[in-house]
């Protein structure tokens, strides 16, 4: 298996805490709780393996990282092993001693999440409130430190009307980067999906919105956009293919080849206590289920995309077609797409009721 | 409207930014939640991106080092630095 190209990045989840409480986060149902956590020596230890490894980006988030105690001396341990550290972070939980302590220790990069352009609507989808005003208050302190700032807005249907807003406020906290993603429905987000889901009109004008505006601002602020893949034609290449360039760790040292992936029936995972890093990323099963194009099946096997987005999403395979090995129903080739489009005929047009908020 | 770079302008890539040579895969330029594969002659241009030089001594530094022409030199640079400019990745 020596031909497993090295992976780039690895997400460590530090902590499922969090103070917020939004309906569109992408954690599991089900949270690993803090006595289950993996202690500051096996992170440092992940740290070092994943340096080993070939990992070069250390993503440090949660739930909200701020949360872990450690978070100083894991960002001190990346610094010491040339890895470059990137804290992913609500800012609630994060004091101004604390920023100016992580920056000392060599942190890279905040990308910090803002639910909305007001702090009403903010609020609202956060389910906490101060939120807004919180955050803007770290960002001018992360930015004061010295540190690179990204903006990360999930849009969805209750702030896809605020594209403009939301670059015009991410100029305004300092940011360099800002990062549109529209809400994908995995663990957490899929009990909301009927409150989230945006229609087609709605979803086309925020693209257009997202990408006049990504040229008008070049210089000032970078604009990355995330498609909403239910209105796409083709899948994402999720992950950049799967045990292909990053790997996450969940809060008790699980190995996931992606976020969601504990979703997916039949995967043994390996855990960070009781193999290597390296031993993990080559030979742990997860891994390699479905790793490169051999898995495959039609429509994807004769595709000449499959190098181009690797059948799409495992988890979305199996959220929509209930088989993990199918072709991403959100391929316009899939003989599952119908059912995208049935759930987005049943829920863009839906009521306003009550989220499900996270607590 | 790409602006071209000026002639004076000190290119320096800010933090959050680096060049580091990666022994697997050569020559990486580290960014905020990217990674770009910085070829031969990115790589030796991005090295003297540390606000010590302006764009015009730059480039005569990749000429002389390189030998080549100026303005194919200055082409190549200042598409590679707009680009990184642009996206908030190079300071001037």
């Amino acid at each position: 298996m020596s031909d497993i190209a090295p992976p780039l990045g690895l997400l460590a989840e530090l902590t499922h805490r969090c103070p917020l409480g939004c309906p569109y986060c992408s954690n599991p149902q089900s949270l690993t709780p803090k006595a289950a956590e993996l202690d500051t020596q096996a992170w440092c230890r992940v740290l070092s393996e994943a340096a080993d490894l070939g990992v070069v980006h250390i993503h440090l988030s949660g739930g909200e990282p701020a949360a872990r105690s450690d978070l100083v001396t894991l960002v001190a341990h990346c610094t010491r092993l040339g890895l470059y550290s990137n804290l992913i972070t609500s800012a609630v939980g994060l004091t101004v001693a604390r920023v100016s302590q992580l920056s000392e220790a060599g942190l890279e990069h905040v990308q910090l999440s803002v639910q909305a352009a007001d702090a009403v609507r903010a609020d609202a989808i956060a389910g906490y409130d101060g939120a807004f005003a919180r955050k803007r208050e770290i960002a001018a302190h992360v930015v004061a430190a010295g540190l690179p700032l990204t903006v990360n807005v999930v849009l969805h249907r209750a702030n896809l009307d605020q594209v403009e807003g939301l670059i015009t406020l991410a100029v305004e906290m300092g940011a360099r980067r800002v990062e549109l993603a529209h809400a994908q429905y995995y663990g957490w987000a899929l009990l909301n999906r009927p409150l989230l889901q945006a229609d087609a009109g709605a979803a086309r004008d925020a693209i257009a919105a997202a990408e006049a505006l990504r040229e008008r601002f070049a210089g000032i602020i970078a604009v990355d956009h995330v498609l909403p893949d239910y209105h796409a034609t083709y899948p994402k290449a999720c992950m950049g293919g799967w045990g292909r360039r990053t790997l996450n760790i969940t809060p008790s040292g699980k190995a996931l080849p992606c976020h969601a992936a504990e979703t997916l029936p039949g995967l043994e995972f390996w855990s960070v206590a009781d193999h290597s890093l390296s031993d993990i990323w080559h030979h742990s099963p997860a891994f390699n289920a479905f790793r490169g194009t051999s898995w495959m099946e039609e429509p994807c096997r004769s595709c000449p995309r499959q190098e181009v987005d690797f059948g799409g999403c495992r988890c979305q395979a199996m959220a929509i077609a209930g088989r993990p090995q199918a072709t991403d129903p959100v391929c316009r080739y899939s003989p599952d797409r119908p059912k995208v489009d049935q759930a987005l005929a049943r829920e863009v047009g839906g009521d306003s009721g009550e989220y499900h908020f996270r607590r | 409207m790409k602006m071209p770079l000026a002639p004076d302008a000190r290119p320096r890539l800010p933090r959050g930014v680096r060049l580091r040579q990666d022994p697997r895969r050569g020559w990486l330029l580290l960014a905020p939640e990217t990674v770009f594969e910085a070829n031969g002659s990115a790589a030796e241009i991005l090295k003297l991106c540390d606000g010590g030089l302006t764009f015009a001594e730059m480039v005569d530094v990749l000429a002389t080092r390189h030998g080549g022409d100026r303005a194919r030199i200055t082409g190549e640079a200042g598409g590679l630095l707009t680009a990184l400019r642009d996206r908030r990745l190079l300071d001037l």
